[in-house]
């Protein structure tokens, strides 16, 4: 049972005139605030969109633990996966999902120098970060449903060196993602 | 599913069992092996982005749409726990969306229905801002603020920020003029499982165990 439901109806009322007068008052001069699908982020994230619109680095990602594609900061790649059931993770998604007709892969991700970093993507898939056999873990998130320029992206803390970045449970067998500084 | 209700294995005490996971958090008590495996794959069910019904090849994972608030459980109430609301004005994030509630009518002698209100004739109880690829979500949701800006007697300065909610591009017309908007934010998830596994009185009729 609502809180709402157990009003009285001309409590009700009132409620419906300052609803429908919001919504009709803003729906005039706000439209355009609707129009773009990548507003709905968290942060600031116009490197991230601009490195989407540009040509992306062509890559196909591992499926066995080992060496693995380099991914660089500040460059964007179109990743091609692999059907997961045919990937062996370093270690399993940390999340546990179903995968039927899923995608997955792996690579590797240079990073220069300790910070926090952004990994976006154009879809919104689940990706561990492996460094020293363990799960990087996971600073903060945000995502934009109908935005895939990107998706969401992820933040997680980094030292320099070289961990793994996995993908799984990925729709499409093309992903495109990028990694990038975050701002400090 | 979360709590892990169910029929329990041993004799732990109830919030025993370590949480040393976050993404995947312990029963609340011991399972026996099969009902174990049910929770996993409940849990599993709960993360899983869910794809358009007929998607070739996406097997369990077909069903999604054709309108939708979000491909999987997990978006909203990540980990479990209570949806993320908004930080500033745009679109809504998924974890927050707009029940819809229609009043009766001016006049009308039925009493409300207070556990189960009607919502918008088109629209249903709840709208949908996404669809799959082929069909048109019913609208998007803008939020605004209205800054109030006051002072307290002793002259120091306050703000609120006053919310309304722009329900744009509704692709299949206007909403029944005796709609109320409910913004509601995805809840935690946390023992909705133990309360469900509560048994009811025997003969109850109405409103759950608590209400």
């Amino acid at each position: 049972m609502t809180g709402e439901a157990r009003l009285g109806r001309k409590k009700l009322g009132w409620l419906a005139v300052v609803a429908c007068a919001a919504v009709a008052a803003s729906l005039a001069s706000r439209v355009a605030l609707a129009a773009d699908p990548c507003e709905g982020f968290a942060w600031n994230v116009a490197h991230e969109r601009a490195l989407f619109a540009s040509s992306p680095v062509a890559l196909t990602a591992a499926t066995v633990a080992g060496p693995a594609p380099s991914v660089e900061v500040d460059k964007f790649y179109e990743i091609t996966l692999t059907p997961q059931n045919k990937v062996s993770f370093v270690l399993a998604p940390e999340k546990k999902a179903l995968a039927d007709g899923a995608f997955a892969g792996m690579v590797t991700l240079h990073i220069p120098s300790p910070g926090k970093y952004r990994v976006s993507m154009s879809e919104g898939f689940w990706i561990d970060v492996i460094a020293a056999g363990k799960f990087a873990p996971t600073d903060d998130f945000t995502g934009a449903h109908e935005c895939h320029g990107p998706r969401k992206i992820v933040q997680y803390s980094l030292a320099a060196g070289n961990p793994t970045l996995q993908f799984s449970n990925t729709n499409s067998a093309t992903v495109r993602v990028t990694i990038t500084a975050a701002p400090k | 599913m979360l709590c892990g209700a169910g029929p329990a294995l041993g004799a732990a005490p109830i919030g025993s069992m370590p949480n040393t996971d976050h993404r995947n958090q312990p029963t609340y008590l011991p399972l026996a092996v099969d009902v174990a495996a049910q929770y996993q794959l409940g849990h599993a069910v709960f993360n899983t982005n869910f794809l358009a019904a007929g998607t070739a090849g996406a097997g369990r994972r077909a069903g999604l749409g054709p309108i939708f608030n979000a491909p999987s459980c997990d978006e909203c109430h990540n980990e479990g726990a209570h949806g993320r609301g908004p930080i500033g004005e745009g679109q809504l994030p998924d974890a927050m969306v707009i029940q819809l509630e229609a009043l009766p009518a001016v006049g009308a002698t039925e009493p409300l229905d207070v556990s189960d209100p009607p919502g918008d004739p088109v629209y249903g109880r709840v709208l949908s801002p996404a669809a799959v690829e082929g069909f048109m979500p019913e609208g998007q949701v803008i939020l605004h603020y209205h800054i109030i800006q006051r002072t307290y007697p002793d002259g120091a300065a306050w703000t609120l920020r006053q919310p309304t909610y722009e329900l744009a591009h509704l692709n299949y017309g206007p909403l029944a003029t005796n709609i109320v908007i409910k913004p509601r934010l995805a809840p935690a998830l946390f023992g909705v499982g133990l309360l469900a596994a509560v048994p009811a009185r025997s003969g109850q009729v109405g409103p759950g165990r608590f209400g």
